[in-house]
């Protein structure tokens, strides 16, 4: 098996926009790296987004990626190619979830950019609560239709 | 007795003036108006000083010479110049008194100062015809209007409105005693005393044992006499604090409990802050849970399908794999079987090749299938839990802006308790209060132990004399001495006891007719039950709630309470004198002045009330009642020069 490569990467050029998204999404600039960069790759994901980093640049270790994290990339790039191969390559696996995470960090930079100041927080929550329930009223629909 | 007229030649700016308090009407009330300069307290004076030869208004201010300015001038001038102050007074059993006090001006000296060339004093009585000059027309005044009591029948209103903030118990006993004319009772306990003391040198003479007796009980009376004064000034001492402490929880009673309020606010404001830090924590730990949920959430679809994924090849027994597909492939590589050794025929070779073909997956990606299940199957129980868990720290952060909200409230009405008094200040208040209450306690456990030392003495005076006696028995020639020294110590403790009886009768009386006086004339009837006089002879009124509220009293109801008590002094004495108030009213409202107004209606029924006012102090509130009852009212004029006044009786009014 392939050795995972040390650093994880961002777009050069989207340095600044991780920096500049303070405290207005949930408090994201006082968060890891890691923690930032999930976040973004799932908002790329969340629209089903992503682009090649014109150039790279190290954001983070890999090696403060936990287990649970791992396994979430992993689902992310099985979920992208359909072949259970991709979770031995940790190349590909990384290149998925960093093009993500590149068109992702944008997509929240504007939208933060387009909510009133101060907004943005309640209606990511609101939208969240809306989500769950519609998927929980699903899951009850079909737990009843599955009964019957 | 009352004043029927006053003369007044040459004195400041009277320079012939003449003012007849002729009674026309029941009430012997009678208002004398004046603007400031005109001469309201200079007229106050001019009696003061015919009777006494002082003006007690000027005390401790520079003042201009006695003499009118006009008059002064002719003094220059070598003309001898007089000023005369004339009070004629009346009653029924003495008929009319002159008093006529003058002093003659010689020209300036070297001093530029017009000097007294002849002072002089008299008294003629009416019915006698007598003269009486000086010393004799001195002794007749003070049986009269004794000086010592003086001030309580001549009043200036700001001292009305002090009285009882001044004059402190020790002064009250004094008025007390001076008004009760007890002087007597302490000349006849002064001459027993001496009377005692010199019997006792008597029998020392012809006893030695006695002298030495007698000197050691001398020295134990020194000694009592050291303790009754260290008590004395103790008891004043305790007075005073007593008196303040009075004052100052009278003061603070109008107060919040200032120290209890900041107490509850420090620990209501530290609760508030300590919630506050947890209501920051659960927000962290919401933002916490949405930031987390929102990745897992978002790549719930990743989640499901890799656990759909999983799922179907644990159903189709690809997991966990059967066999090792990396040893099959190297195996065929080698063409020997890697297990057992033997290399492999073509049958063997082929049926491999059917394994390989079959194992869709490694053993290394069947492990990592089963690892990473375990993981999303956690996410995907923290998205199916996340509306407890969201509907769980929404409550807690609710609750605590509850509680926050609550503790607020709280601080807002603990501000507003406190409102917009000097917290500061009434703190200061407190300490001083508190240090007056240890004050008072120090000075009880003093006067406690002067008063252990004062028994013991008086047990060894008690003693000594005993000894005295019976060494005074063993000789003859004694006997008539011991007996009358046996007379004055029993004479001496009779007029003891007796003073102190009488006083505190007197002071029961007082007592009883002030409260009485006062109720019958207070106005807000229902807030005030009763009024004492302590042992430490300070005033009280109590309320009808059982407080003391004398600290809070309105200038109007001090001055009706020191008019009730001293009302009742003269009640009390039977000393019947004319009050003669200069600015009764300058201190208190309109509504107030409609009340006092009253009250002078009620005192003037039997007895002489003299008021001198500014005409701003006689408003329409006070004049609407006075001048229904007024038997004359008089207006003091100052000229244009401002050198000389004129009292013009107002005719109708």
């Amino acid at each position: 098996m392939v050795n995972m490569p040390a650093l994880i990467n961002i777009d050069k050029k989207d340095l600044e926009l991780y920096k500049s998204l303070g405290k207005e999404v949930l408090n994201f600039g006082e968060r890891e790296e890691k923690e930032q960069f999930l976040f973004a790759l799932a908002t790329g994901f969340k629209y089903h987004d992503k682009s090649e980093l014109s150039r790279k640049h190290p954001y983070f270790r890999s090696s403060y990626l936990l287990p649970k994290d791992i396994s979430l990339l992993r689902a992310v790039a099985l979920f992208e190619t359909k072949d259970v191969e991709i979770l031995n390559n940790w190349a590909k696996i990384f290149d998925i979830a960093e093009m993500y995470a590149h068109s992702g960090i944008r997509l929240l930079f504007e939208n933060v950019k387009n909510t009133p100041l101060g907004k943005f927080e309640k209606k990511l929550e609101e939208e969240l609560i809306e989500k769950i329930q519609l998927m929980n009223k699903v899951r009850d629909d079909e737990a009843k239709t599955g009964n019957k | 007795m009352r004043i029927k007229k006053v003369i007044l030649t040459n004195y400041r700016q009277f320079r012939n003036a003449t003012i007849d308090f002729g009674k026309s009407k029941r009430n012997d009330l009678y208002v004398i108006i004046g603007r400031g300069g005109t001469g309201k307290t200079n007229f106050f004076n001019a009696i003061n000083w015919c009777f006494y030869g002082k003006e007690p208004l000027f005390e401790n201010l520079k003042k201009l010479p006695i003499l009118n300015l006009k008059d002064l001038k002719e003094v220059e001038n070598s003309t001898i110049k007089s000023v005369k102050v004339e009070v004629l007074v009346e009653d029924e059993e003495v008929g009319t008194l002159k008093f006529t006090r003058e002093k003659d001006f010689k020209p300036y000296g070297n001093n530029k100062e017009p000097t007294v060339f002849k002072e002089s004093f008299s008294l003629y009585q009416s019915n006698t015809g007598d003269i009486l000059n000086d010393d004799q027309a001195s002794l007749k005044l003070n049986q009269l209007f004794p000086s010592a009591i003086e001030e309580f029948f001549f009043f200036d209103g700001e001292k009305l409105d002090k009285y009882f903030q001044e004059n402190k118990g020790k002064d009250i006993e004094g008025a007390i005693f001076n008004i009760s004319q007890l002087n007597i009772l302490v000349h006849i306990e002064e001459r027993l005393e001496t009377l005692i003391n010199e019997s006792r040198r008597e029998l020392g003479r012809i006893n030695p044992r006695i002298d030495q007796l007698r000197e050691q009980r001398e020295h134990m009376a020194k000694s009592l006499s050291d303790i009754n004064s260290r008590i004395d000034s103790t008891v004043a001492e305790l007075n005073g604090a007593k008196s303040k402490i009075k004052g100052l929880r009278e003061e603070l009673s109008k107060y919040p409990d200032v120290e209890r309020l900041v107490k509850n606010k420090d620990e209501i404001k530290a609760r508030y802050d300590e919630k506050q830090k947890m209501l920051y924590d659960k927000k962290k730990d919401f933002q916490d849970l949405i930031f987390e949920f929102y990745k897992s959430f978002t790549l719930y679809e990743c989640i499901k399908e890799g656990l759909d994924l999983i799922e179907h090849e644990k159903k189709s027994g690809n997991l966990p794999p059967t066999s090792d597909k990396g040893v099959l492939e190297s195996s065929l590589k080698v063409n020997k079987c890697l297990i057992c050794g033997r290399p492999l025929d073509k049958e063997s070779h082929n049926y491999i090749q059917k394994i390989i073909s079959d194992t869709k997956i490694s053993t290394e990606i069947g492990s990592i299938l089963l690892v990473i299940e375990q993981d999303l199957s956690n996410y995907k129980e923290f998205i199916y839990n996340f509306s407890n868990k969201h509907t769980k720290i929404n409550n807690e952060i609710n609750m605590y802006i509850k509680d926050l909200s609550d503790l607020n409230k709280q601080l807002e009405d603990i501000q507003y308790a406190l409102g917009k008094n000097n917290v500061d200040q009434i703190r200061q208040k407190n300490q001083v209060l508190r240090d007056l209450e240890e004050l008072v306690d120090s000075k009880n456990q003093d006067l406690g132990s002067f008063r252990t030392s004062k028994k013991k003495i008086n047990e060894e005076i008690q003693k000594l004399d005993d000894d005295i006696q019976k060494e005074a028995e063993k000789v003859s020639k004694a006997n008539e001495i011991q007996g009358m020294m046996t007379f004055c110590t029993e004479s001496y403790k009779v007029v003891v006891k007796a003073k102190e009886e009488i006083m505190r009768e007197i002071k029961q009386e007082i007592e009883k007719s002030t409260e009485k006086l006062f109720l019958d004339m207070v106005w807000k009837k229902d807030i005030f039950a009763e009024v004492k006089i302590d042992d430490g002879y300070n005033i009280s009124v109590i309320n009808t709630l059982g407080y003391d509220c004398v600290g809070s009293l309105s200038a109007s109801e001090r001055l009706l309470l020191t008019l009730s008590f001293i009302i009742a002094m003269h009640q009390v004495s039977g000393f019947d004198s004319p009050l003669l108030i200069d600015t009764p009213v300058a201190r208190t409202s309109d509504t107030n002045r409609a009340n006092l107004g009253k009250t002078f209606c009620d005192i003037s029924d039997n007895k002489q009330v003299i008021l001198l006012l500014s005409p701003d102090e006689y408003s329409t509130d006070i004049s609407e009642i006075l001048d229904k009852v007024l038997s004359k009212r008089f207006n003091l004029v100052l000229s244009q020069d401002k050198h000389e006044t004129t009292v013009e009786e107002v005719k109708s009014w």
